[in-house]
């Protein structure tokens, strides 16, 4: 049975298409068929992450006004065969996609694919609505910053009243040497003040932003690690979540950290 | 005390003082719904019924309701045979 699952924050640039495209590209080479879809009618950048942009020749928009099939406008991976995406539009505004059109649209995917991964715009609006209403699970990202946790607590709130099968949560871009040091709060601070189970931890990571730059779409760091985990969780229903500090605990890191803190 | 329980100290106080902003249509809605409940099995005084909405340490919705009323209405009690 296909799972549809909506990745979303309540607040933008916390790593919403980073999450939705990194758990795609980890559950296809898992043998999962999965698509992803831009949720997001106007400021849609899944197309760009993914590296498909000159690629695109249909759109979401296209499929619901009648002006092409479903699969004309599936866009493959570059590097994964089960791995699709569904570009949204650049010139239509939100209002111009109904939630009814947006549910049947997702309704038609899932009986081709395993996984539709729904990329949610930002904010609580009708995009937000209209994204939810079509998914049965839902991960919510924030990072470890105040404004961050606060909107994600208004989503989750949000969700509830949604008929959700499971509500995860992912804190993303963590400093492990931070979280050490007392300066950032951890992922088990955030979960207990969201109340919601924490799906995966993705570390701030240099090379995933590298690799969003060069459209490779593909990167090695910890965070790839950490991505792995989360993708593992969702298939397997596994609980293991990455230790962002691990590598800074050693002798020398205590060190290295001991200097910092005295320049 | 260290910055990050600072943090989610001031955090926590933030999520609370959201949870409390509980929309005025709906307790005009509860107050209603309970006034007609409570109306059933008692007399109840006008404009007595109370509702008070606090939040505990924990974030759960603590609900005090209060109400005066002049006599318990004699409702019939079918026994079971």
């Amino acid at each position: 049975m296909c799972r549809k699952i909506v990745v979303t924050s309540g607040k933008g640039g916390v790593g919403k298409t980073t999450v939705t495209t990194k758990l795609g590209i980890n559950l296809s080479k898992m043998g999962r068929k999965v698509v992803l879809i831009d949720g997001d009618v106007g400021l849609n950048n899944l197309d760009v992450v993914m590296g498909v942009e000159n690629k695109v020749v249909y759109d979401m928009c296209d499929v619901l006004s009648g002006k092409c099939r479903i699969k004309q406008a599936l866009i493959p991976d570059l590097y994964e065969k089960s791995l699709f995406v569904l570009p949204s539009a650049h010139a239509y505004e939100s209002d111009d996609i109904s939630p009814q059109g947006f549910r049947a649209l997702v309704d038609a995917l899932s009986e081709d694919f395993d996984y539709i991964i729904i990329d949610c715009p930002a904010g609580i609006e009708g995009g937000f609505h209209r994204a939810v209403s079509s998914a049965t699970e839902a991960l919510v990202v924030t990072t470890p910053h105040i404004s961050s946790v606060r909107d994600a607590d208004k989503v989750l709130s949000l969700l509830s009243t949604y008929n959700m099968i499971d509500i995860g949560l992912v804190v993303n871009r963590l400093r492990g040497d931070l979280v050490i040091s007392g300066e950032m709060m951890s992922e088990g601070d955030i979960s207990r003040l969201l109340r919601c189970k924490p799906m995966g931890v993705i570390p701030e990571d240099d090379l995933l932003l590298q690799s969003q730059a060069d459209r490779a779409g593909r990167n090695s760091g910890c965070s790839a690690i950490a991505f792995n985990l989360l993708a593992d969780n969702i298939e397997n229903g596994n609980k293991r979540i990455y230790d962002c500090t691990a590598r800074f605990r050693g002798f020398f890191s205590k060190i290295k950290l001991m200097m910092r803190n005295k320049v | 005390m260290r910055k990050a329980e600072e943090t989610a100290l001031r955090l926590k106080k933030v999520l609370l003082q959201d949870k409390l902003n509980v929309n005025v249509e709906f307790m005009q809605v509860l107050e209603s719904d309970l006034y007609n409940l409570l109306e059933n099995y008692l007399a109840l005084k006008q404009g007595s019924l109370r509702i008070k909405m606090d939040l505990t340490d924990s974030g759960d919705y603590r609900i005090k309701i209060t109400a005066d009323c002049d006599r318990v209405k004699n409702i019939g009690i079918v026994k079971k045979i």
